[in-house]
């Protein structure tokens, strides 16, 4: 859990933070999102010390972070930034390995841990662990920025626009693969962007920040469906806010049981596809009902327009 | 391709070695080559001091100069990145940019009255003038690092001393290594000057050549000042890629 209690960062006369309070709970994907500028990165930054709060306490697990060595607190937290800062002269183990090796880990530990990271991220060890970061595409690259920001199991992990210099289709598979693994990993993540689809895909708590404060906090839903004032319901865009809150709920919330037997040769949902994928699908395809299949193609309900349409308020 | 050229032999480092040891021992021998240079002389190899004893001390000169230059270059380029010397970055930057157009004589020329003559001043205006090389190139490896990469280093958990070590130090070391070899193949150059103050070198026989009118004692100096350089060059260039290939991981 961090807590932040009227936190603010002030650089001369400007005020980058003014007086934040917040708390993230322990396991949440809290997404940081507002235009440059409004304080999100500079708040992330205080988590982990790299910037020091003017006034107000940072508590980690109820434990106020300024009564820690910075060092020794930046080894419990995992970093990843957008411009990812991997060691040029390092191979990709070693790259990973750093804070592991910093906290003294045993070599044998260390290598099991480098390999079982590299295959988390889908990197095969055996061809990606000796090469050197300029060796590595942008996306391969970040996946091992991922890695090293896991690799000593922190439970907090700071992730500051990790993917925003990738081109959007590798950008769509990190965020997958991101929320892979918070499902298996279950970390406290504080994410920050500006691009309000990859918050709402991403996160289960979204903080609109403007200005050094907190404008809106809430589950994407709320945001979505209750924007707190113009600023947030711009954020959000008017026009295809429909679809925005269709990408917020999943297929399996709404699984209807099948009535009848679906023809087998149509497209089939996911649970785990958000209802924007299935409206798409129907569109695509003109059909208004698609059946929905588990992870091993076994159907085990249907959806139909209509129940979409009943469940948007 | 790097492991290749790695393993092969350091040829222009051995020849040119081999080629100043060569000429080194056998120059006194060249009578005949340089009583055609310098015929209506009686005297045509510089005799005062061997070849062998001018060449030590004129290395020992640039050499531990050029230590003490590195040590307190590398020292001082540090320093002014760290956050408590970066107040007097823009000072020091600009001091080893203006410094370098100083002519050599003149740094020479102004320590004698300090120091008097002989080894010490030549010393002492080598390491001034050598540090400068090696101070610009020490902050400029050092601000040629990816701020990212620092920042990551930062973020990774590293004490301040652990950056240094594994993170800039190893990253700048190629720019640095360039500085010090600039430093002392400028020096090895300058020292011949220190002759004019007293300090034994391979300028000696240039000196005596130029008052005494006699070409063929210029023509030896000059000449294994000349071997001398090439060889530091060599070695430098020889490290220089060891050290390539050593932080490439190989």
């Amino acid at each position: 859990m961090i807590e932040l209690d009227q936190v603010s960062k002030h650089y001369g006369d400007s005020i980058a933070v003014n007086s934040l309070s917040l708390t993230i709970q322990a396991g949440d994907f809290c997404v940081f999102i507002g235009t440059s500028g409004c304080g999100k990165s500079t708040t992330l930054r205080m988590i982990n010390r790299l910037i020091e709060p003017s006034h107000g306490h940072i508590r980690i697990d109820g434990e106020d972070i300024a009564g820690l060595r910075p060092e020794l607190l930046r080894r419990r937290i995992g970093y990843a930034i957008q411009s990812i800062g991997l060691f040029p002269h390092w191979t990709v183990a070693r790259n990973i390995a750093v804070v592991p090796q910093l906290l003294g880990w045993e070599p044998q530990r260390i290598r099991q841990r480098v390999h079982q990271l590299l295959e988390l991220l889908h990197l095969d060890p055996a061809q990606f662990a000796d090469k050197l970061p300029a060796q590595l595409s942008g996306g391969q690259a970040q996946r091992v920025g991922v890695a090293r920001a896991l690799a000593a199991d922190p439970n907090i992990l700071l992730m500051d626009e990790p993917f925003g210099a990738l081109d959007p289709i590798t950008r769509e598979s990190l965020q997958a693969e991101m929320l892979r693994i918070q499902a298996e990993l279950h970390k406290t993540i504080v994410f920050v962007t500006h691009d309000i689809d990859e918050a709402l895909k991403l996160g289960n708590r979204i903080v609109v920040m403007d200005q050094g404060r907190i404008i809106q906090n809430a589950s994407p839903q709320q945001l979505v469906q209750h924007p707190a004032n113009d600023f947030v319901a711009n954020l959000i865009g008017q026009q295809d806010r429909g679809l925005k809150a269709a990408a917020c709920t999943t297929v399996a919330e709404l699984l209807q049981p099948a009535r009848m037997p679906l023809p087998s040769d149509q497209p089939r949902l996911h649970g785990s596809d958000s209802l924007k994928l299935a409206v798409s699908q129907m569109l695509w395809h003109k059909v208004d009902c698609l059946p929905v299949c588990d992870d091993s193609g076994q159907v085990i309900g249907e959806l139909s327009m209509q129940r979409i349409l009943e469940q948007q308020p | 391709m790097t492991t290749a050229s790695t393993r092969q032999w350091p040829v222009a480092l051995l020849l040119s070695l081999t080629l100043l040891l060569l000429v080194t021992l056998s120059l006194p021998h060249w009578h005949g080559l340089f009583h055609w240079l310098q015929p209506d002389s009686k005297q045509v190899i510089y005799n005062r001091d061997g070849f062998f004893t001018l060449l030590g001390s004129h290395l020992l000169l640039v050499l531990s100069s050029g230590l003490a230059a590195s040590l307190t270059g590398i020292g001082l380029g540090l320093w002014v990145t760290r956050d408590s010397g970066r107040d007097f970055l823009p000072l020091v930057s600009t001091l080893a940019s203006v410094g370098q157009t100083f002519p050599p004589v003149a740094v020479l020329a102004l320590a004698v009255p300090a120091l008097g003559f002989g080894f010490k001043p030549a010393f002492f205006s080598l390491l001034l003038y050598g540090l400068l090389p090696v101070v610009r190139n020490t902050i400029a490896g050092i601000q040629g690092i990816a701020p990212a990469v620092q920042e990551a280093a930062q973020a990774m958990g590293m004490t301040p001393w652990q950056q240094l070590w594994q993170v800039e130090l190893p990253m700048a070391a190629s720019v640095i290594m360039a500085g010090v070899r600039t430093s002392l193949i400028i020096n090895v150059a300058t020292a011949t000057i220190g002759s004019t103050i007293g300090a034994r070198t391979l300028g000696d026989p240039i000196i005596a050549g130029l008052i005494n009118f006699n070409l063929a004692y210029v023509v030896q100096g000059a000449l294994l000042v000349g071997l001398l350089a090439i060889s530091l060059d060599s070695l430098f260039d020889y490290l220089g890629r060891r050290l390539y290939s050593a932080a490439e991981g190989h």
